[in-house]
């Protein structure tokens, strides 16, 4: 019955979200306030429908009713609870379900949170928002449903893919997802701009912080799957330039110029049409990132679905969705008014710089994804898009985006002195030279690139606390008015210090990682060692243990640098034995500057076993830079001047006393 | 029942929800522009802020500051006009006719479209059924059994029967490598039939997400020696072809299989499904029309088409006997125009055999292994061609 409940409910909020997204925005048309009023209490329904729903295909995982074909196809009874839970989000039918959830959770916050919208637009805002939850609950409902009934129930399911039964499964779709989400809630603003014809500083200042809370969100997923790819897959890399990983990395980078260009419209009212665009571009990566690993066109862990009936209906719902907002878009942008002007060296100039070489860069990537599709679909020819070409493309366009990013701060907004920038930046460049240098120093063979590579992320992480540190005049005032002026500082100020120093911490661990990695393979036998980068790693045997749904052969390592101990490893190689497939499980000690990194491969009968080591240095510091750019988002969304009051009802009509809408 | 009043209240909540604002008299709400100059004045508090925090120098706080006053003065025009607007046209006519419809909308539409829907795409009335609370053979009590027969069969190893129980259980409960394990068993006890060999093969199979593998082809080419008839073995037989990229093959093997079929079959449905599916593939238009019977139609000799064998399902039992008659019959006739087929004669072998008409069976098979011999040593279709042969000769006492 909590099976047949929850489908229901499913349904009634499909037809909650028709509701929602017909009547208020008619109302809007016709300035019908209670057609609009409607909009609010719709997408809190929504949210508890769906929230309902979820609830109960969560139950139907936890008490493994294999009545449920989708439970049966992806859980087993003997599964652990933290993975039945997981589970549920770990195949297709309910990562959608999460992803309609989050939609609507997004789209209650707006009715809840959205008092100081004005009506119209709140009602257009939601109606755009239901617009896409009929998409994915249709798509869902008709293509993916979670709650088909099977009779007689299977005896046991058939359990969830092994690479998918880890912690990291817990968080990382949920955050990936709530970032993909988070920005149609830029897309809806946009959208309801270019239908009411309006859009101006007050606009940007509400879909500013959606569009922060999408990016941190995003930023948070991308990089736990970077992680989760890092220990899980046991091949020590943490970035692929896998097609999966480049969906998701398009809407970062989109969402990241989208952050930039939003600031110029409510600060200068300027970019405004260049914005919107950037806002519906955005939520169509997302809307591609979302879909593209189902449709079948990539095959990967990701992809649950490949069906060509989904295929179709993905395909038809990104065309209207994407093709209808462009149509408007072109037939609208003209009727948005041209706002302030500036001088192409400014702070506003800088944002352009910034917006350019981030398009630009999402645009290679969108290439290296789709080309080699494209080309099949032609030809039928496989081609492999990978590092080699990202590397020729990708990063000379990061090199100047980095090099600018340290000026943009320091630049003030309509016109700015390029000589009296770069004066205040000498500590910077002082910084970088330390930095080159050190790395020539450590490292042997005269390594010019990465050495420039390294002076360049110092140049901005120095820059970034320049600016800052200018702000509160840091050693040029007395540290008792500093700190007084840190803590009146805007958080959104300290917030773009810790996003940009963090972008700087994560560079230099992506080039420490990609310059200096080392991998060593050998076949040992129980108390060999083998020596990598200056660690001792003694092997010291294999032992068989169980766990709960899974048999594994872990090895022991002790690693000892100069005879002192320093870590013991247990990397392990599992076998699910539901799925009959081996995983493995990659022991990983960090010093903080570099991992430890063990893999135990297969035993050749002889006593002898397969092992992998490498040494990552700097790897660290790619998540712990996520990390601090993450923090930089939360702390500039707390910022208080992101919270606009209401303007109260007395204002503009003394007449009425009330609040405009019942809260 | 209960689920009726639950799904019932559920739906009564919504419709009231949503009804609420609808029926409730709205105050006219803000101007825009009012919510607009909040944005504004918060503008020009935060600019004050930051001229007293030093961040901005007169300059940039005057320039800021004009501008933002600016788009405020605008922003007043907008209110007045917005004013005037709301005031010229409170609400417009017939907006209450309209109003109702809204209503009436929500009230009957929605739950009789929430109906329809779940109607269409529920299982209304099937009971939920957790894993803890099974009595059907699963869950804890195959649990118990399993371990009432491994412990036994750990005693007494030799007990083919037990073993099989239990791989039956173990494959029931999708634990196809142990269920692996026990058919081998039982195949180690000089046990295993061709059904215990094809079980053999089939749970590898599944063990193997469906890719058709060595050891489980080895299990199927067994079954075959055993019983060139089995017809789980021979339609693995075909789909380990079509993995291998020989679909005309594998096709073929099907096609056989289904003509083979006892009307009643119930997998002839999975199988005729792999011909039109490998049919479809291979661009054979196949399946709709019966294909034209001999008269040199140039097309070389099939089995009988799904459609053939659907429209035979239909007839009684002995007008199917003369259906499949007449069809061997034309398969016949085909061969004598078109005897260079060693595949068409080998087909033609087996259903004489199906027939019981052993006599006609070994003719065909002597016509077949000329031409198998004649074929190059290294032409594709040789080995399988001579495999076939074998298996039949064997059969055929």
């Amino acid at each position: 019955m909590i099976a047949e409940l929850g489908h229901f409910a499913l349904i009634l909020a499909l037809l909650t979200a028709l509701v929602q997204g017909s009547l208020p925005m008619i109302g809007a048309a016709r300035g019908d306030a209670a057609w609009m009023a409607l909009a609010r209490p719709a997408a809190v329904l929504q949210l508890v429908l769906v929230a309902l729903a979820f609830a109960a295909l969560t139950y139907l995982y936890v008490v493994s009713d294999f009545t449920v074909i989708n439970v049966a196809e992806n859980s087993h009874s003997a599964k652990p609870m933290l993975y039945k839970v997981t589970g549920v989000w770990g195949n297709h039918e309910g990562s959608m379900l999460l992803w309609i959830l989050i939609l609507a959770l997004f789209g209650s916050m707006v009715a809840l949170f959205g008092a100081n919208l004005p009506p119209s637009l709140r009602a257009r805002v939601l109606g755009v928002q239901a617009w896409i939850g009929i998409g994915f609950l249709l798509f869902t409902l008709l293509t993916s449903n979670p709650f088909l009934r099977v009779f007689p129930a299977p005896a046991d399911g058939r359990d969830l893919n092994p690479l998918l039964q880890d912690p990291g499964l817990a968080f990382h779709p949920p955050m990936l997802y709530a970032g993909y989400v988070g920005f149609s809630m830029a897309f809806s603003f946009a959208i309801a701009a270019l239908i009411e014809g309006k859009l101006d500083a007050a606009w940007a200042r509400w879909v500013r912080p959606w569009t922060l809370l999408a990016w941190v969100f995003l930023t948070g997923g991308i990089a736990l799957g970077s992680w989760w790819a890092y220990y899980e897959l046991g091949w020590g890399g943490w970035w692929f330039w896998d097609p999966v990983e480049n969906v998701s990395f398009m809407p970062w980078l989109l969402g990241t110029a989208l952050l930039h260009s939003a600031i110029v419209v409510e600060k200068r009212d300027a970019l405004k049409v260049w914005t919107v665009l950037l806002a519906i571009l955005t939520f169509s990566l997302s809307l591609i990132g979302t879909f593209i690993v189902r449709s079948g066109l990539l095959t990967s862990v990701h992809a649950f679905a490949t069906d060509p009936e989904r295929g179709l209906f993905i395909l038809i719902l990104l065309l209207i969705t994407i093709g209808g907002s462009l149509l408007l878009f072109a037939l609208r942008a003209p009727v948005l008014k041209p706002g302030g002007l500036f001088a192409p060296i400014s702070r506003e100039g800088g944002m352009v710089i910034n917006n350019l070489f981030l398009a630009a860069a999402c645009a290679t990537v969108l290439l290296g994804t789709l080309y080699p599709l494209f080309l099949e679909a032609v030809d039928g020819s496989k081609v492999s898009v990978g590092p080699p070409f990202f590397n020729a493309t990708f990063v000379p366009l990061m090199v100047p985006l980095i090099f600018f990013m340290a000026l943009g701060p320091l630049m003030p907004w309509k016109r700015a002195d390029l000589a009296g920038v770069f004066a205040r930046l000498k500590l910077a460049a002082l910084g970088a030279l330390a930095a080159a240098g050190l790395t020539l120093y450590l490292r042997e063979g005269w390594p010019v690139l990465p050495a420039a590579a390294m002076g360049l992320a110092a140049w901005l992480f120095v820059a970034s606390l320049v600016e800052w540190g200018g702000r509160i005049k840091l050693f040029r005032a007395p540290l008792s008015d500093s700190w007084r002026r840190a803590r009146s500082l805007p958080r959104a100020a300290h917030g773009m210090t810790l996003a940009h120093a963090g972008m700087a911490i994560a560079v230099a661990g992506m080039i420490g990682a990609s310059v200096w990695n080392l991998e060593e393979v050998r076949n040992l036998r129980p108390g060999e060692s083998m020596q990598v980068a200056g660690y001792d790693y003694r092997f010291d045997g294999v032992e068989q243990i169980e766990g709960p749904n899974y048999l594994a052969d872990r090895a022991r390592f002790t690693v000892t640098r100069e005879g002192r101990p320093v870590a013991v490893l247990t990397p392990e190689k599992r076998l699910y034995p539901v799925q009959n497939m081996p995983t493995t499980e990659a022991a990983i000690h960090t010093t903080g500057v570099s991992d430890l990194y063990a893999v135990i491969g297969d035993s050749d009968g002889r006593g002898g076993w397969t092992v992998r080591i490498f040494h990552e240095p700097l790897v660290p510091w790619i998540w712990l830079g996520c990390l601090v750019m993450v923090l930089g988002g939360l702390v500039s969304l707390s910022d208080r001047r992101l919270r606009i009051g209401a303007p109260k009802r007395a204002k503009a009509r003394p007449d009425a006393a009330q609040e405009p809408i019942p809260a | 029942m209960i689920f009726w009043l639950l799904a019932g209240a559920l739906t009564a909540c919504v419709v009231a929800v949503l009804l609420l604002p609808l029926v409730r008299r709205q105050d006219q709400a803000v101007g825009r522009a009012a919510f607009d100059q909040a944005v504004y004045r918060d503008q020009l508090r935060e600019l004050q802020q930051d001229r007293q925090r030093g961040l901005l120098d007169e300059a940039e706080v005057e320039a800021a500051q004009l501008e933002i006053e600016r788009r405020l003065l605008q922003s007043d025009t907008a209110a007045a006009s917005d004013e005037a607007a709301q005031s010229a046209a409170p609400v417009a006519k017939g907006a209450k006719a309209v109003r109702r419809i809204g209503i009436a909308l929500v009230v009957v539409l929605m739950p009789l479209a929430g109906l329809g829907l779940y109607a269409t795409l529920g299982s209304p009335g099937l009971p939920g059924l957790p894993f803890a609370d099974r009595h059907d053979g699963s869950g804890r009590e195959a649990a118990m059994l399993v371990a009432q027969l491994e412990s036994r069969l750990a005693g007494d190893p030799h007990d083919a029967e037990g073993w099989l129980v239990l791989a039956r259980v173990y494959e029931r409960m999708g634990r196809y490598g142990d269920a692996a394990d026990a058919y081998r068993r039982i195949v180690g006890l000089g046990r295993g039939g061709p059904e215990v060999l094809a079980s053999l093969g089939e749970v590898l199979v599944a063990a193997a997400g469906g890719q058709v593998g060595r050891d489980a082809r080895l299990a199927f080419a067994q079954a075959i020696e055993a019983d060139p008839g089995n017809p789980r073995a021979r339609y693995y037989a075909g789909l380990a072809m079509a993995q291998d990229g020989r679909l005309a093959e594998g096709l073929a093997v099907w096609r056989s299989l289904a003509a083979d079929a006892p009307p009643d079959a119930p997998w002839l449905a999975v199988v005729e499904r792999q011909i039109a599916n490998a049919a479809a593939s291979l661009g054979e238009t196949a399946p709709a029309t019966p294909q034209p019977q001999g008269e040199g139609s140039g097309a070389p000799p099939r089995g009988p088409s799904a459609a053939d064998i659907e429209s035979m399902q239909a007839l009684p039992p002995d007008e199917q006997m003369a259906f499949i008659r007449s069809m061997v019959e034309g398969l016949a006739a085909r061969l004598e125009e078109q005897p260079d087929d060693p595949d068409g004669w080998l087909r033609l072998a087996r259903s004489y055999a199906v027939l019981g008409e052993r006599e006609a069976a070994r003719g065909a098979l002597e016509r077949a292994a000329p031409l198998i011999e004649g074929l190059p040593a290294d032409a594709p279709q040789r080995a399988a061609l001579q495999q076939r042969l074998e298996a039949l000769r064997s059969a055929l006492p």
